[in-house]
């Protein structure tokens, strides 16, 4: 027994529907701690160089952190990683809900799904008993639908992750559902399950997680809670959870409108939480152990339609940055995809695009087979999705994801794709935000909020400066990504300012050791230059070119708070120079040799000497 | 007298009321063996909260006089008296008494409170009286 653990990892080969227990060493425990750190390990020392994201050679790594399904506040975060199929690199990407824990419950800290099914099946998981079992009358379903098929069929206390058609179909960034609306969204990741013909992972268990001091942890958790309970933002971050932000958003111009064209929007208070508090509202959900409770359940009476959400990301991405009327319209978007089992920040993308296409004549009536894909047309984007999730006619072209169907379409359009290593923005234009800018830049995963959000440090510190900034970007990617590694949610950090180093000390309560700040910072670093490594490895020419801006950063604002801004080449040349400065990388981004050995991945360092990726 | 008073409508379903509540009763991080109940009930979206309101149903519906009321104001089953035959555990309006791998006999609130402070959400507080 490892405190923190559940002991075992679960090692499926769907080609041969045969299942193997591997126990979690001390070793593994303590020198990798769990979550996105073990799917950067197993995935570099597991996958072979090279390999098709969508061939049954890949794997999909799924890992829960010591302090997932603990009594610790929001430690309810469970991580899948995989080689991505739409970036070609490394992803992961981390939901929510209550399944973390209930696969520590059956004595698991991580799934690695390996080798592809000839049928469709499932993975139905009780306590020791593991089986992969038919799932024909689960396929073509809708995520949600299959969800509550199963719990239906199975037991309403199962805990299930499931795919969409748009996954079956491998629609490249087709993303994982869990607990109604909760999901590992980006990169693709649905589309990896879809290709091995994994429908869902159901699973039940009974045995609580050992704990070092369960008495410690129950007074730490209840003095953190009395402290959030207590903070000015709690009840607002409570009540509006992401939404909160939109406003704010427009207010400094970067929410994302009609495809990052402008960045301030007039419908803005008809699409804030404001709004959707009074117009679509059901109840507050948590996750596991979440005293925040950010997530909104909704329903929409307009379209008939019920929807955990929109969040702040959706609102943006599928809201404003399609022209949409109101809440209403983005709630039965969002509804739709994830039914569907898209990403709804890369589905916002892609359809953004098209209608950006659209705009400007690229693209016309005749090409999307009738649908006029004006900004703003619910009814157009609606119809123009369902044709993504099944590759039907134009579909097909998008749901290779925007920059690979810019590249199919040609005339230049390329321009128009808002992404960084093809992963799609999120929902804040950078026009004049450097320090954002350069985090999406050189997220290990592509342009994705979440690694560091640096909007704020923007403001702070000066939205048309660059100094200092690359460093701002490497603070946070030390902090924030060590979140997915111990299994908890940034947001009492972020949001309400739990300090950092009370998380530190439930880690110790929880598992006995004595880590420090110190020690997980460098351990951060660790983790930071083997994701590098590994795009290092699988992406020929990979480095600095990779980690360029998005096209349109570099035309002038027409409008709004940030008029006239944009992004020149000096800019991006010193943001990315400070950054690698801090990394200690070379000129062109790579990992050094000795940088890789100093931070402890001499083997890796040699691995890539060796494929002639670095020099020594 | 005091009692813990439920408000449904508040609860996001977190389950730290359980989390607490295994901890501070077993020592256990689980929520599955908690004194209060959660059922989601999706996709109309709401959480049922079973705990129990001190009614007694459960003590005249026990054959062998095994429940009886502390000095706190809570029902509590005598180990020593209990056969689990689970009378109580079906009489209960509140479903609200339990049973798991944590105890060999069925459990109910035993208003420790430790859940209280824990539900941010202020689905659970107290009341002086009923």
């Amino acid at each position: 027994m490892i405190n923190g653990y559940g002991g075992s990892i679960l090692r499926v080969d769907l080609t041969t529907r045969s299942v193997k227990r591997e126990p979690v060493t001390p070793e593994l425990a303590h020198d990798w701690l769990g979550g996105r750190a073990w799917i950067a390990k197993y995935m570099y020392e597991e996958l072979p160089a090279g390999v098709d994201p969508l061939s049954a050679a890949n794997k999909v790594f799924v890992a829960t952190g010591p302090l997932s399904g603990t009594l610790w506040p929001s430690s309810a975060k469970i991580v899948w990683g995989t080689k991505s199929p739409l970036t070609g690199g490394y992803i992961d990407s981390n939901m929510g809900g209550l399944i973390m824990a209930e696969l520590k419950y059956a004595g698991l800290d991580m799934i690695i799904l390996e080798g592809a099914s000839a049928i469709p099946v499932y993975l139905c998981i009780e306590d020791d008993k593991v089986e992969v079992r038919d799932a024909s009358g689960y396929w073509g379903e809708g995520s949600v639908d299959t969800e509550y098929a199963l719990k239906r069929d199975l037991g309403e206390d199962f805990q299930i992750a499931t795919i969409g058609p748009a996954g079956e179909n491998l629609v490249k960034f087709a993303c994982i559902t869990h607990d109604v609306g909760r999901q590992a969204g980006r990169g693709g990741i649905g589309a990896v399950l879809g290709s091995k013909k994994l429908k869902a992972i159901a699973v039940r268990g009974t045995k609580p997680i050992p704990v070092a001091d369960i008495e410690g942890l129950r007074k730490h958790t209840t003095s953190v809670i009395d402290f959030i309970k207590n903070t000015a933002f709690f009840p607002t971050f409570s009540k509006y959870g992401t939404t909160d932000v939109t406003d704010w958003c427009d207010s400094v111009g970067v929410i994302p409108v009609n495809n990052f064209q402008h960045a301030q929007y007039p419908k803005k208070d008809r699409i804030n939480g404001k709004y959707m508090r009074e117009q679509i509202y059901v109840r507050d959900k948590g996750c596991y152990a979440c005293p925040l409770g950010c997530s909104t359940y909704t329903y929409s009476k307009k379209y008939d339609v019920h929807v955990e959400g929109p969040e702040y990301e959706t609102i943006g991405l599928m809201g404003s940055n399609l022209g949409m009327d109101s809440i209403e319209e983005i709630a039965v978007l969002n509804a739709d995809v994830d039914n569907l089992g898209m990403d709804s920040i890369s589905s916002g993308s892609a359809v953004a695009f098209a209608m950006e296409l659209y705009q400007r004549g690229i693209l016309t009536k005749e090409d999307f087979g009738g649908l006029e894909m004006t900004w703003g047309n619910v009814h157009a984007a609606r119809a123009f999705l369902r044709l993504i999730a099944a590759r039907q006619g134009i579909g097909a072209t998008f749901a290779e994801g925007a920059l690979a169907a810019a590249r199919i379409i040609g005339k230049g359009t390329e321009k128009y794709v808002v992404q960084v290593k093809g992963l799609d923005y999120s929902a804040y234009d950078t026009h004049a935000a450097p320090a954002m800018m350069l985090a999406y830049m050189t997220s290990d995963i592509g342009a994705q909020h979440t690694r560091a959000w640096a909007i704020v440090q923007d403001i702070t510190m000066g939205r048309g400066s660059t100094e200092g900034k690359g460093q701002v970007v490497y603070d946070l990617q030390h902090l924030r990504p060590l979140m997915e590694v111990l299994g908890v949610c940034r947001f009492p950090w972020l949001e309400v300012k739990v300090p950092w180093e009370d998380y530190v000390t439930a880690l110790n309560l929880v598992t006995g050791q004595h880590y420090t700040t110190e020690g997980l910072f460098a351990f951060s670093e660790k983790v930071w230059n083997l994701t590098r490594a590994f795009w290092t490895r699988e992406v020929d020419g990979f480095g600095r070119a990779w980690d360029q801006p998005p096209a349109k950063m570099y035309e002038e604002m027409p409008d709004g708070p940030t008029k006239g801004a944009r992004v020149t080449q000096e800019m991006v040349d010193q943001l990315l120079d400070g950054y690698y400065q801090a990394y200690r990388w070379d000129q062109n981004g790579l990992p050094t040799a000795q940088r890789l050995r100093d931070v402890g991945l001499g083997s890796v360092a040699d691995d890539l000497v060796r494929r002639g990726r670095i020099s020594d | 007298m005091k009692h813990i008073i439920v408000k449904p409508e508040s609860c996001t379903g977190c389950r730290l009321c359980q989390l607490t509540c295994s901890a501070q009763n077993f020592r256990l991080n689980t929520h599955k063996s908690a004194r209060v109940g959660i059922v989601p009930r999706f996709p109309e979206g709401y959480f049922e909260v079973h705990l129990c309101n001190q009614c007694g149903v459960c003590q005249s519906a026990c054959l062998v006089e095994a429940i009886l009321v502390d000095a706190n104001g809570a029902y509590v089953i005598d180990d020593s008296k209990c056969i689990d035959c689970g009378a109580c555990v079906d009489s209960c309006p509140q479903k609200a008494i339990f049973r798991s791998p944590a105890s060999p006999h069925p459990y109910m609130c035993n208003l420790c409170g430790a859940c209280v402070p824990n539900c941010a959400a202020q689905a659970l507080s107290w009341e002086e009286e009923r």
